[in-house]
């Protein structure tokens, strides 16, 4: 699946004063199986901009293609695109509302037809793919779980629809340590099996673990696409959208300055190993 | 596609006028006031004025028109059952008559048809006029020091002014979670469109997740209250004092006095 932005900006059809430009002329293209991370501060237009992506936001201009199809059109099947472009917003446990999890997790699947005993697969590959007990969990109540547990089976609510792209939203704000990790591994898994991954984010240093193509936005405008060792080329992209070299850059950095290691273009503690252990 | 945020009716519209300025003591008076004259209102003349009046005031106090107007939108259809029913129900002269189901249109019919619609029209953006001008929180203020006489009765007026604010002030969160869920729900298949049967049972989704979180948020704010050592109404002196100006005095007796002039002419 591929999608197309073309000249796409939003305004927030609000009449107060402080009415504001949210996407400001956005133009990229994603292909099938690419893991992209889309950077920038708070309110720099990044959740608005997730939310074009399956017409749940009308473009103020421009156009959104999947597929070259343009799906603002009239007789566009709006339904079948959200089948195949999973959304997963901030916080998606607050979404849970089924009584157990089976139930919550097979409710996308349910919405769009599938038979049950498609179904009763679907939600017990999720349930291993997501690393949850599906004995053990499935007539669980949902909101009797703890706050990592809940996330992932909110994840799995939109992984058993199987769609072709996921679109996460801070998928790791307030998880601990081993719950992020846990993400970065559902996500990984979710990558080998051909899926295109969007992560959406503020935090970098998860961000760059995963993702080689990086989107910068700040203020509602794309200020970088591209790989991200470009990204880290120059201090100023960063700087000017107001975010922090990762952790584990920064610490690369020093170390080459102290001359411990030569390079210093690494994304992940397994990178910096591997540099020490040659 | 149009979504809950969008409800932005009577929503307060900060400028500088002075209506903007007046206490919010007044405001609130004064609107009962007017409220109450249009109601005693019948003529065209009282209509006519009232309705210049309003003109007026949508001039002072600095607001584009059109928002002020735009809250007349939602009720367009209680204005045309009005007129309707008027039309075809009123008694006395008839100048046309309908074929087939035997009613007839009237004279009187058409003038009051007329004249309730306007009534209900003036009367709505009068309400409008006061909350695009004053903010909530000011509201409540006028009304909790407006109604304190009654805590002599044992009326509980600070804890239910206290309870206003609150609503007021969580009504944009919820529209705004409520959005969020909606669209949450909306990517997990859920279609808001159909047939009753089907409506209705897609709200469930939404209507679940959104109670658990306002119960969690009546929890948590009760916690941080009572953190604040908040205890009730009872010794609670506040931070902002209105202060009745020259202006307020004006308007008010302005509009006592129109109140006199109608109820006389009456």
């Amino acid at each position: 699946m591929k999608v197309r932005f073309v000249n796409v900006s939003h305004y927030y059809q609000n009449y107060l004063p402080d009415a504001t430009v949210a996407l400001n002329d956005i133009n990229f293209e994603i292909r099938q199986n690419e893991c992209i991370g889309i950077i920038g501060p708070s309110g720099s237009g990044k959740t608005t901009l997730v939310q074009h992506f399956t017409g749940l936001l009308q473009p103020s201009e421009g156009k959104v293609f999947i597929d070259d199809d343009d799906i603002s059109k009239v007789d566009y099947d709006i339904n079948s695109l959200r089948r195949k472009i999973g959304v997963i917003f901030q916080f998606p446990e607050s979404q849970l509302f089924e009584e157990t999890v089976y139930e919550d997790v097979s409710f996308g699947p349910k919405n769009f037809g599938l038979d049950e005993d498609e179904i009763d697969t679907r939600v017990r590959e999720t349930f291993q793919l997501v690393d949850l007990n599906f004995e053990k969990m499935k007539s669980r109540s949902p909101f009797k779980l703890s706050e990592g547990e809940k996330r992932r089976v909110a994840l799995a609510g939109i992984i058993s629809m199987n769609p072709e792209m996921f679109i996460l939203d801070e998928p790791t704000a307030c998880l601990d340590a081993s719950g992020i990790r846990r993400i970065e591994k559902l996500l990984l898994n979710l990558y080998q099996l051909g899926k295109t991954i969007i992560l959406v984010s503020h935090n970098l240093d998860f961000v760059i673990k995963l993702c080689r193509r990086i989107i910068v936005i700040e203020r509602g405008k794309i200020i970088f696409d591209g790989p991200r060792r470009e990204l880290f080329k120059n201090n100023s992209i960063l700087e000017k959208a107001g975010l922090e070299l990762p952790r584990i850059m920064r610490y690369a950095r020093k170390l080459k300055e102290l001359e411990y290691i030569e390079e210093d273009k690494v994304y992940s503690i397994g990178e910096l190993k591997k540099l020490f252990s040659v | 596609m149009p979504f809950l945020t969008d409800i932005t009716l009577g929503q307060y519209f900060p400028a500088d006028s002075f209506i903007h300025r007046l206490d919010p003591r007044t405001k609130l008076l004064v609107a009962l006031i007017g409220m109450t004259l249009l109601l005693i209102a019948n003529e065209i003349v009282g209509l006519a004025s009232a309705t210049l009046f309003i003109l007026i005031s949508i001039r002072v106090s600095r607001l584009p028109a059109s928002i002020v107007l735009r809250n007349l939108r939602p009720f367009l259809w209680l204005f045309l059952l009005t007129l309707v029913i008027h039309l075809l129900f009123s008694e006395g002269q008839p100048i046309f008559r309908i074929p087939y189901i035997n009613l007839n249109v009237t004279e009187s019919g058409v003038i009051n048809g007329f004249v309730y619609s306007v009534r209900l029209a003036l009367l709505i953006v009068f309400a409008a006029l006061l909350t695009l001008t004053t903010s909530p929180i000011e509201i409540t203020d006028a009304l909790e020091i407006i109604l304190s006489p009654l805590k002599r009765l044992g009326v509980p007026t600070h804890e239910l002014t206290m309870m206003m604010t609150l609503s007021l002030r969580f009504i944009p969160t919820l529209i705004q979670e409520a959005d969020k869920l909606k669209k949450a729900q909306m990517s997990r298949g859920v279609s808001f469109q159909g047939n009753i049967v089907k409506r209705v049972r897609s709200v469930i989704p939404l209507i679940l997740p959104l109670f658990m979180s306002v119960f969690r948020r009546a929890d948590d704010l009760a916690l941080a209250m009572d953190a604040r050592c908040y205890t009730g109404g009872e010794g609670r002196t506040r931070y902002k004092q209105l202060v009745f100006g020259m202006n307020d005095y004006f308007v008010l007796s302005g509009a006592v006095l129109m109140l006199a002039i109608f109820l006389w002419v009456r």
